[in-house]
């Protein structure tokens, strides 16, 4: 979750495993909005020796990066479900000094010049970037240097001592305007892996599951995780159709569908001396916008194939939301919970606009303008984000973590924050809280407002600045434990000198 | 005593299962899909000398001998060959 490992195929392949999709106007530059592509899922901070690092092409240093893995950014602005903008990144890894095992060969610091790897790097990692607009590329340059590098992962104070300037340096504004960073970053979302996996157990309401256990808090499964980030923060007017910023939330062209994919060549060789070959064109093999959506919703034998779709195709996919599975799900794990929603038979045109379709404003209220609707041109599952709507901030007066279930205009499902608790707010959604959006003669069940996952966004995983994300946890200090007392060797020793 | 057999679980998911019957693809229908909707430039077979330099990585897929279709891929393209004397000759080298 919310994408974390969300179809069999991809689920081996965690590269390219996209987790996250986050999509905000910035709260401090509001003329912006920034997008955020995470992958590479479950990463725990103390992965050496060969630490986490993008799908690459390895150059011709033998560094063994992958293959190259085509990670896109697609941005739809017309409604049509294609990209109108894609923003592509492709990422390259160099072993510099290839005699020795080691990530890093002494203290990581930032050269003196830009441009220059890291000193003491072995193993550097750079991208390009490209920019696709109706077909045709065009590369972007970054401003001041002509090399974009990622941070090394965080490893711990000896080998990246001072982590926040070596993840500083890596942050780039782009002739064209753009900001950029790509690279490993402290995981923002938060969900109980463990309990709801468990035959959709929530731990505070145990003592309401058919298997009944003791009520308790929810337990974030991903507090200490890392993941690996593409975040850009691009000028508004650069986004919308016209090329020029939206004249308010009930104009039109205010609303874009974000989504990410990431594509492999379709053939790959695996030689006798120990290296790849890869051929042909890019596959795409993963894709996210909206979370929760491939995780829970489409079936477990159509995932993968979900994957290697375009939203303009997902008419096929509608049955699995207008009926999902979890609204069956809900009212027999918690008996005599939900008794109108399990007596509901309609299809859920609630959750289509949610998923796919995007929602009218007038389903909300006049200042929601335009809503997330983009004139359901096509059945095509994208986070939607009106980007007219200013925001509230991460801790603002009118925020509020269940987004727009909680009155919060600028939150989930109108884009998403690092702190949209969108597992609530899903889970609240198929339990029948949205239904009244299209359908007011329903009731909602009265346990939909008890519903929760039982935990809170980390602040340890955010920051007030581009990227948002903050900086990785260190491999040395995660997981937190006690030093083990078994080991007697080091307190024998008597030193030398 | 609870019933919560696995037929249970499952009847109860019903709704869910119900959409699974309606999406559901076949092999054949997802082939087509996916190549109806990425379509690979067909080649006409050439013959003569090819240079050294472009002979590498060249990688070739013989989806079906007796139809002679072979799929070609080098770099980052991919090309469609129907060549029934060049697909018998690779399936018989796999013989």
């Amino acid at each position: 979750m919310s994408s974390h490992k969300e179809a069999p195929l991809i689920s081996k392949d965690p590269v390219c495993d996209s987790t996250d999709v986050y999509a905000f106007v910035s709260p401090d530059d509001p003329e912006t909005v920034t997008i955020i592509a995470n992958y590479v899922p479950l990463q725990d901070p103390a992965s050496g020796p060969n630490f986490v690092e993008f799908g690459a092409t390895s150059g011709s240093s033998g560094a063994g990066g992958s293959g190259p893995v085509q990670y896109d950014i697609n941005i739809d602005n017309t409604g049509g479900g294609k990209p109108n903008i894609t923003y592509r990144f492709l990422f390259n890894v160099e072993i510099i000094d290839d005699s020795t095992f080691l990530y890093a060969t002494g203290p990581i610091t930032t050269p003196s010049r830009a441009g220059a790897n890291y000193n003491n790097w072995n193993r550097p990692q750079t991208y390009t970037i490209e920019k696709i607009v109706d077909g045709v590329s065009t590369p972007l340059a970054p401003v001041g240097t002509d090399t974009l590098y990622c941070p090394p992962c965080n490893i711990g104070p000896r080998s990246t001592p001072n982590y926040s300037n070596l993840s500083g340096y890596a942050v780039y504004t782009l002739a064209t305007g753009e900001k950029v960073f790509a690279g490993q970053r402290a995981e923002a979302f938060f969900v109980d892996l463990g309990s709801i996996f468990d035959l959709g157990d929530l731990r505070p309401l145990s003592g309401l599951q058919l298997l009944k256990g003791t009520a308790s808090l929810g337990i974030n499964a991903l507090a200490d995780k890392n993941v690996h980030s593409i975040a850009i923060q691009v000028p508004i007017s650069s986004l919308t159709s016209t090329l020029t910023p939206p004249t308010g939330p009930d104009d039109p062209h205010a609303v874009i569908g974000v989504w990410t994919t990431a594509s492999r060549q379709t053939m790959k060789m695996y030689n006798s001396n120990g290296t790849q070959t890869t051929s042909g064109p890019y596959q795409q093999v993963s894709r996210l916008g909206s979370p929760l959506v491939n995780e829970v919703v489409v079936p477990m034998a159509l995932k993968d194939f979900f994957n290697s779709q375009q939203p303009v195709n997902d008419s096929q996919f509608a049955a699995a939301v207008e009926k999902p599975e979890m609204q069956g799900l809900l009212p027999y794990l918690y008996p005599n919970e939900f008794p109108h929603l399990a007596a509901y038979t309609k299809a859920r045109a609630d959750l289509v606009a949610i998923f796919a379709t995007g929602i009218p404003g007038s389903l909300i209220g006049s200042a929601f303008g335009y809503g997330t609707y983009q004139g359901g041109k096509v059945i095509a599952e994208m986070l939607r984000l009106n980007m007219a709507i200013a925001p509230t901030g991460t801790n603002g007066a009118g925020t509020s973590n269940l987004g727009l279930l909680g009155g919060d205009l600028a939150g989930f499902p109108n884009g998403r924050r690092l702190t949209d608790d969108v597992v609530n707010i899903e889970l609240k959604a198929v339990g029948g809280a949205t239904i009244p959006l299209v359908d007011k003669s329903y009731t909602v069940d009265a346990a939909v407002a008890a519903v929760t996952q039982g935990v809170t966004a980390n602040p340890l995983a955010h920051q007030a600045s581009f990227p948002y994300l903050a900086d990785p946890h260190p491999g040395f200090s995660n997981p937190t434990g006690t030093p083990s007392s078994n080991d007697n060797t080091s307190i024998n020793y008597t030193p030398t000198s | 005593m609870t019933d919560v057999s696995r037929r249970a679980f499952l009847r109860h998911a019903s709704i869910g299962a119900a959409a699974t019957g309606v999406v559901a693809v076949s092999g054949t229908a997802l082939f087509n899909a996916t190549a109806g909707a990425s379509p690979l430039p067909a080649a006409t077979p050439v013959t003569g000398e090819v240079p050294a330099s472009t002979a590498t990585d060249v990688f070739a897929h013989v989806s079906d001998a007796a139809t002679g279709q072979v799929t070609v891929f080098h770099g980052t393209e991919a090309y469609v060959v129907v060549d029934r004397a060049l697909a018998q000759a690779l399936a018989r080298v796999a013989r």
